[in-house]
């Protein structure tokens, strides 16, 4: 993982999403490391006060949170032609651990202030699908 | 010495104890099935007050702890999924009041939800709720502003360790997912609408 300059992503085109993840600006867990992965795939590793974006195809994408050695926050993602989300990793003592849904405005601010972050790594298989994964949990 | 010792202890204490923790109480948008439904061609809206959407409710967790969310703001997406599942277009209303807005968008009837919510845990030792139950009262209003409709609908969610260590908001999920494919199942059930 390393802090690169941000250049802004090509808009999603149709049958594209564009997924940005942010992780809260927070000492909680400050040291470990948040590994986001796209249903099986690693897409990206947050430190505090970090994102990073990916491009996937249009449908169901289980975004998940993943804290060694298992996965601790979640969200699916609908599908949405050419549209652009934003996940922000809650990770606090108090404003909780879980992935929530912002509107662009309330991302934007975060973003300008955020470090971006690339990983070496990116596209690796995660241990397991996390769709179904999560899909059965809910069940 | 002894005070600055007293007074140490008891900031710990009230940083350990009695602590609130967010979760948040939206589920999942993929476990909110509409296969079984039967569409209506209709343009419905549904209204939410701006004191509802900022308001946060405290419950109890488990360990003496507490939890934090927002009812309101957290089930928008799932009560406009429900509805979508049904009827073929879905607004947000700004007002229950705006005669002329729902003319305009043709807006047959507004769903006006009442979310009351619980929690409980049997672990001393983690703070994530292992019981949670919703109540949904919801009404729906014609244009001239008259209740048409109104059911109440329950939903429980229940999470152990083993699952809720995957996603601490697990048992609100699934309450509030329950409760709202029951009032999916309601509004599809009821004749008023057709």
């Amino acid at each position: 993982m390393r802090e690169a300059p941000f250049a802004a992503p090509t808009p999603p085109g149709p049958g594209q999403t564009l997924i940005y993840v942010l992780r809260e600006d927070s000492a909680f867990g400050a040291a470990r490391k948040l590994a986001i992965i796209d249903n099986d795939t690693v897409m990206a590793v947050l430190t505090p006060g970090s994102f990073s974006y990916f491009t996937v195809p249009t449908g169901e994408h289980e975004i998940v949170g993943y804290l060694s050695p298992s996965p601790v926050m979640h969200y699916r993602v609908m599908p949405a032609h050419g549209s652009t989300v934003y996940l922000l990793c809650r990770m606090g003592y108090a404003s909780g651990m879980f992935m929530e849904v912002m509107d662009e405005a309330t991302a934007q601010p975060l973003l300008a202030r955020f470090t971006y972050t690339e990983i070496g790594i990116k596209n690796a298989k995660a241990k397991m699908d996390y769709k179904a994964y999560y899909d059965n949990l809910y069940k | 010495m002894r005070s600055t010792m007293l007074g140490i202890v008891s900031a710990i204490g009230l940083l350990v104890v009695g602590c609130a923790h967010q979760i948040n109480i939206s589920p999942p948008l993929n476990t909110l099935d509409g296969k079984n439904v039967s569409r209506i061609d209709k343009v419905v809206g549904y209204y939410i007050a701006v004191t509802d959407r900022t308001r946060e409710v405290t419950t109890p967790g488990g360990g003496g702890d507490k939890v934090k969310y927002l009812p309101y703001q957290e089930s928008e997406p799932a009560l406009r999924q429900v509805l979508s599942n049904v009827f073929t277009r879905v607004i947000a209303m700004p007002s229950l009041t705006d005669q002329q807005f729902m003319t305009t968008n043709e807006v047959a009837y507004v769903f006006v939800p009442s979310i009351m919510t619980d929690s409980s845990s049997e672990s001393a030792l983690t703070w994530p709720p292992t019981k949670f139950t919703m109540t949904l009262d919801c009404r729906a209003v014609d244009r001239a502003g008259a209740t048409v409709w109104q059911r109440q609908v329950k939903g429980e969610g229940k999470a152990e360790f083993s699952e809720f260590k995957h996603d601490l908001s697990l048992a609100a999920r699934r309450a509030s997912k329950e409760a709202f494919l029951n009032l999916q199942q309601e509004i599809n059930a009821a004749q008023e609408f057709s």
